[in-house]
């Protein structure tokens, strides 16, 4: 069993391999934090599971550490950031956080880490290395999304009660200033080179896109589906293609996921994906979008070229984000 | 500036520097005012102990502390400036009450009286100088929003009848229709009983039989006080119990004659808030109020949070807004406003109700909510629960 699976892994590898040049192949590829079981589900890139990795309690939001063979995951329940290694399968040391973290981002360095903490309002920075906080700011109520920008000297923090973002000067520790976005903002994203941040709003029904040069919101971005009210849309996981051409946006409640067009703003198409559908990942060259649906506890797959939902999987219980190598 | 007390004063004063300062200066305060009852029978030590589902913990207090604290910095920012303070009153001088509110010159009231306290308030509102947002945070009763409605008065509390449509619904929905109805022998009981029977025709659910009950273990009334003689006939799925004290329905499930659900006031029973809830942020709130007090965030804790936070909302969207623009921002439903049930919310204009989602609650847990899926509605799904437009009996809108 064991050998038959590695083969059929190779065997997609390497017709990837003739399809895009670039893709990288390793054993396991798609990791979905599922917070109702404690564990990170590993995947094969075509939704064969592989198996179960135990972590802290109540995973959530996760990014690969520098070395790309470990896993940084937030554990709500276990006040920490799990960092989870997953060659060896388990976790193997954690960084302590304020209470329940949810959203955290990295450093390009990778020896910061940003964490929103609900527990008085704020984001915490960590240092990596000393697990040590280093600094913390003052937020609106209930921080939730948190994005550091690739030059290192901003990070971006939603306040869900709020309904703004902040910005953090990480050399003087301290905001420099705050836009006011939709209703109940949860996750960033930001266009390559940085022009661009958008934060979907979950309870608006849209994604705001904010003009980062002069921290203004220069276009709101609304969602339809046939059949569908507005207050059924509501949008949380989100990505931008490393491209800059398409952004990715989970539509929440709707069951379905949208492609944007950054450069026009307008939405190309939507899918159907599974129920409530949360966190989004893409695959190593873009091929392969990975939905996550929190209330049927499964993951979808999508073909990008197609449009289409090639299958969806079973994915733990309450299914958060997912990563992919 | 900083000298400013009255809302109203102060934005004289801004408007004129206006002229001559920078924008920023702007600033207002704004006073909200709870006003509760001095004796109140709901906040006695033996009937907090007793603890019946739907009723009150504790005084609403710590919960409108809570919202006001959620946007408190980012309305500083914008000039505004809230001021919470509560007043118990006797329930009987309106005169007092008046000269009471007028002195510290509310412009936001959250009351947490009975009906007919705050029926008689409403009845003198043209006496209160600053012509305040009302909001009823702790009061059911359908006549409130109907014919007893007033432009100024919204209700964060669900009303009686949408906590009975939030039934209904959840009944239809799992074909569970032939009932027992048990109906206890208070005024109040039967008028909830003609509430709740409007939500059973509407879904076409059948009462098999009704009988009212009496507390008492008295043989001679064994026929109105023992559950197993009250639900042992005819065949039913669901016995339905609609008690305003709460002690018949709480005793009642796992007495009945046959192995049959209890709804209404005990068993599975609608409410506005539970803390089982697990999504949409519901927990931290139901955290955050845990550990101010000790104690499980209730139905009217919800509602008086809603209320500042309705309140804060609108300012935070408009700070330069007078009191009347939002009044008007609420109660035209134009503002939405987050109460941590997942949709956005917002005030209905024909009777001031905020349309809400319902916890179907039991014991520890929450088996779902209302509005049920597959429920439908012309405009608004959440419409389906409580007074629809066509149907509301308000006419002072």
């Amino acid at each position: 069993m064991q050998y038959m699976t590695t083969y059929s892994t190779l065997g997609r590898c390497a017709s990837a391999l003739v399809l895009a040049a670039s893709a990288h192949c390793t054993w396991a590829d798609v990791f979905v934090s599922s917070e109702k079981d404690n564990v990170i589900v590993v995947l094969q890139n075509d939704g064969t599971f592989i198996k179960s990795i135990p972590t802290c309690k109540r995973p959530r939001h996760m990014a690969w550490a520098t070395t790309g063979k470990q896993i940084m995951v937030a554990c709500g329940d276990s006040d920490q950031i799990g960092i989870v290694d997953i060659t060896a399968g388990k976790q193997v040391d954690a960084l302590p956080t304020g209470e329940s973290p949810e959203i955290f981002a990295m450093s390009p360095d990778g020896k910061t880490a940003y964490v929103s903490i609900e527990e008085g309002s704020q984001m915490v920075a960590y240092d990596v290395a000393s697990k040590k906080p280093l600094f913390s700011v003052k937020t609106g109520a209930e921080p939730e999304g948190v994005l550091a920008t690739p030059d290192g000297k901003l990070v971006y923090v939603t306040s869900e009660v709020t309904n703004s973002v902040h910005i953090v000067d990480v050399a003087i520790r301290k905001q420099v200033g705050m836009v006011k976005v939709g209703k109940r903002p949860r996750r960033l994203a930001l266009t390559p080179g940085g022009a661009e941040l958008w934060v979907t709003n979950e309870l608006g029904s849209s994604v705001s896109i904010i003009d980062t040069a002069n921290r203004t919101v220069k276009k709101t971005l609304e969602f339809e589906i046939a059949g569908m009210r507005k207050s059924d849309i509501s949008p949380v996981g989100m990505l931008i293609t490393s491209d800059g051409k398409t952004a990715w946006v989970a539509l929440g409640r709707a069951n379905h996921v949208a492609e944007v067009d950054v450069a026009t703003h307008a939405v190309r198409k939507v899918i159907l994906a599974g129920k409530r559908t949360w966190g989004v990942g893409l695959n190593g060259d873009g091929s392969r979008l990975y939905v996550v649906n929190g209330l049927s506890d499964d993951l979808t797959i999508v073909d990008v070229a197609s449009g289409k939902a090639i299958k969806t999987v079973p994915a733990g219980r309450v299914p958060h984000s997912v990563i992919t190598n | 500036m900083a000298a400013c007390r009255s809302g109203f004063a102060c934005r004289v004063f801004a408007w004129g520097a206006l002229w001559l300062m920078p924008v920023s200066v702007w600033a207002a305060s704004w006073q909200i005012l709870i006003v509760g009852l001095r004796d109140d029978p709901r906040y006695e030590r033996k009937t907090l102990e007793q603890a019946f589902i739907g009723k009150p913990t504790g005084r609403p207090l710590v919960a409108a502390q809570i919202a006001l604290d959620e946007l408190k910095d980012n309305l500083q920012d914008s000039g505004n400036q809230l001021k919470l303070q509560d007043l118990q009153w006797d329930g009987k001088n309106t005169t007092e009450l008046l000269a009471e509110i007028n002195k510290r010159k509310a412009q936001v009231l959250l009351l947490d009286l009975p009906a007919e306290q705050q029926k008689a308030l409403m009845e003198v509102f043209g006496k209160i100088t600053t012509a305040p947002i009302v909001f009823n945070i702790s009061e059911s009763s359908d006549a409130l929003r109907g014919a007893s409605c007033h432009p100024h008065w919204l209700h964060t509390l669900p009303s009686d009848r949408m906590l009975a449509d939030a039934m209904a619904q959840w009944l239809a929905a799992r074909n569970w229709r032939d009932m027992i109805l048990l109906v206890g022998a208070q005024p109040q009981d039967q008028a909830l009983r003609d509430v709740w029977m409007a939500s059973i025709k509407r879904y076409g659910l059948k009462v098999k039989a009704e009988r009212k009950f009496v507390l008492s273990g008295d043989p001679r009334q064994r026929e109105a006080g023992n559950p197993k003689l009250l639900t042992a006939e005819p065949a039913h799925d669901v016995v339905m119990v609609l008690d305003t004290v709460g002690e018949f329905a709480k005793a009642l499930p796992y007495n009945t004659a046959l192995p049959r659900p209890v709804v209404g006031s005990g068993g599975l029973v609608p409410l506005a808030w539970h803390t089982s809830w697990e999504r949409y942020g519901a927990p931290q709130l139901s955290h955050r109020f845990q550990k101010l007090t000790n104690k499980q965030m209730a139905s009217q804790d919800w509602a008086s949070w809603m209320a500042v936070k309705s309140f804060a909302t609108a300012l935070d969207e408009e700070p330069k807004s007078t009191l009347a623009q939002l009044l008007h921002k609420l109660r035209s439903g134009t503002t939405t406003l987050d109460g941590f049930k997942g949709t956005a919310l917002s005030f209905r204009p024909w009777d001031g109700q905020l349309r809400q989602g319902i916890f179907m609650a039991h014991g520890e847990a929450v088996a779902g909510m209302a509005p049920v899926e597959g429920v439908l509605h012309p405009k608004e799904i959440l419409d389906t629960l409580g007074a629809d437009e066509p149907e509301s009996l308000c006419k002072r809108r």
